[in-house]
């Protein structure tokens, strides 16, 4: 028998302080060990997870580059995390935040249950979620045919025709995933060469199930309850093609969850948070980002946690020493 | 060999030493024409579950699907489960399919809310809305085992029937009930069906928002 998830979900009753030493709102593995480093310089810590412990990890069917797991499923290093943060002492609030007040003398957070928990500093963790096209078929076929999530769509479309729009990391992670289950995955990939790194793309390329389109965007979704075909343009050519899909899985890029934070705290066009390089606080001293939500080049699990681990460090030696 | 391995039947058994109180009913429907994998699994990983409990879980195994028992409970797919406290014959908390992956978590969750005198975390303002539902309404809710956003949708459905007994709230699983999951045209999930498609919605909600969309379904 495969995985059995036994923690995720648990009572979420537990006595909670007014103020925390350290704030950290999103519980993937940026903010996990951020908790593990602040926990662990005494500072009482208390991260707000409005999903799942692990963040997208919880998605990631297979990680192959986060050492020394040559390969770990995306769940087992999410529980393994979040054990490491609870063991040090670290406590998970189940609850999602849905507004900041970052001026004045004490930090605050809104919870989604009407909480108010005020910190004396704050570690933003909230990562990103996924960009979609900006079709209006897109949003007409949302679960109809198209997604974004392979993990928990991707059962509904054994033995099916399947395309993947994307080139990078994880377009090329969810097509091998996809590949286990569908008849076939198409890449649809607008240039002509794979943004992913190489051994994955290595991987992709050899794979029988999957093939590519190269140099080609998707422009249409058609069908009439649910998807039925793609319309596809190659940019090169200009030529047009349609043919019948059953599903179409969209990683065409990032949108960090900043929403939140939008004028609060500097940010760039995209809403990725700008900080300092080497201590990673924002633009308001207190506050700091780290992980897929701020401004930077690589986007990876172990940027995410080096990130954490910094500026927990930095805030103990800033505010508290 | 178990179906848990030594360390999740560790936890598991901790888990419900701390948190299981009254004593717990499952019951197990299967039928002899259904030899299924998943259904014969099924069977195994509840006595496994109950043999954790330290007696707090009692089983009862069903068979035949045309009988007075599934007529009773109103069991029409296998495999099924039914879970209520020991001493009422509730029959609308339900599992249809093999509840692994993440469901699991959905199974243990329910077993230990059913087992704390149906103690819901919900808000009380909404625990009244719930109650005062006078209708009946019967919650579909299309989940994969792998899917990670599909037990809080499993679980807030079951909370609305632990609060109120016109409501029935099912965990289907959608390709073990392929069927029923094109009739619905499940693409996506969790998929939430309210009374038989009135209302029916892709996604995980909030309670309140969940809510709505069976007061628009009434
Ligand atoms: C399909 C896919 C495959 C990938 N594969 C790999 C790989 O193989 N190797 C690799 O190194 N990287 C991979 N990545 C990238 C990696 O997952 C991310 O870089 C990493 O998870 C970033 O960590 P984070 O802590 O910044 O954010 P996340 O992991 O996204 O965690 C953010 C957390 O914040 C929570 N949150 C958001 N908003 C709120 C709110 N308002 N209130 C409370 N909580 C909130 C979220 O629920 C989430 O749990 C992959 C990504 C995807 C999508």
């Amino acid at each position: 028998m495969g995985f059995l998830d036994i923690g995720s979900i648990s009572s979420s009753e537990r006595t909670l302080k007014d103020t925390y030493d350290c704030l950290i709102l999103g519980g993937g593995p940026g903010g996990l060990t951020a908790g593990i480093y602040a926990s662990r310089g005494g500072l009482s810590t208390l991260v707000l997870e409005k999903g799942m412990e692990g963040g997208t990890l919880n998605f990631t069917p297979l990680i192959e580059n986060y050492p020394p797991f040559p390969e770990i499923v995306g769940m087992e290093l999410a529980q393994k995390w979040t054990e490491h943060a609870e063991q040090m002492g670290v406590a998970i609030l189940r609850e999602g935040i849905v507004e900041a007040s970052l001026t004045g003398e004490t930090l605050a957070v809104k919870t989604d249950q009407g909480r108010t928990v005020f910190g004396k500093t704050i570690i933003i963790s909230t990562g990103s979620s996924y960009r979609q096209l900006g079709l209006a078929s897109e949003r007409r076929f949302a679960g109809k045919g198209v997604s974004y999530c392979a993990l928990c769509d991707g059962a509904l479309f054994k033995n099916k025709k399947i395309a993947v729009v994307g080139g990078g990391n994880s377009a090329i992670d969810e097509a091998l995933y996809l590949s286990q289950i569908a008849d076939s995955v198409t890449i649809i990939h607008r240039r002509d060469q794979l943004r992913a790194e190489k051994a994955l793309a290595e991987k992709a390329l050899r794979n029988p199930k999957i093939r590519f389109y190269w140099d080609t965007v998707l422009t249409d979704i058609e069908g009439a309850r649910s998807v039925e075909s793609l319309v596809m343009e190659n940019v090169k050519t200009k030529t047009r093609k349609r043919e019948p899909f059953d599903g179409v899985f969209i990683y065409v890029g990032l949108e960090p969850r900043s929403a939140c934070f939008k004028g609060a705290l500097e940010m760039t066009e995209d809403g990725f948070i700008i900080t300092d390089p080497d201590t990673l606080e924002t633009s308001i001293d207190r506050v700091f980002a780290v992980g897929d939500v701020r401004k930077k080049e690589i986007r990876q699990i172990i940027t995410a946690a080096a990130d954490g681990a910094i500026a927990a460090s930095f805030i103990i030696k800033k505010y508290f020493l | 060999m178990p179906l848990l391995k030594e360390k999740d039947q560790q936890a598991v058994r901790e888990k419900f030493a701390k948190e299981l109180k009254n004593p717990v009913k499952l019951r197990f429907f299967y039928s002899e024409e259904d030899t299924s994998e998943e259904t014969t699994i099924t069977g195994e990983l509840l006595e496994e579950i109950r043999g954790l409990s330290d007696g707090k879980i009692s089983m009862e195994t069903i068979k035949e699907l045309d009988g007075e028992k599934a007529h009773t409970y109103r069991i029409d797919k296998t495999p099924a489960i039914v879970v209520s406290s020991n001493g009422d014959e509730r029959d609308n908390i339900r599992f249809f399919g093999l509840p692994a992956g993440h469901e699991f978590a959905s199974l243990l969750h329910t077993l230990i809310t059913v087992s704390n005198d149906y103690h819901v975390e919900l808000p009380d303002t909404l625990v009244e809305k719930v109650r005062a539902i006078d209708k009946p309404v019967k919650i579909q809710v299309f989940v994969t085992t792998s899917c990670p956003h599909c037990p809080p949708a499993v679980v807030t459905a079951h909370y609305f029937a632990m609060l109120n007994p016109m409501i029935t709230s099912e965990m289907v699983e959608a390709n073990q009930f392929e069927d029923l999951s094109r009739q619905y045209g499940v693409q996506s999930v969790p998929m939430t069906i309210i009374n038989d498609g009135k209302q029916t919605f892709i996604g995980s909600r909030n309670p309140e928002e969940f809510f709505k969309a069976i007061e628009e379904a009434l």
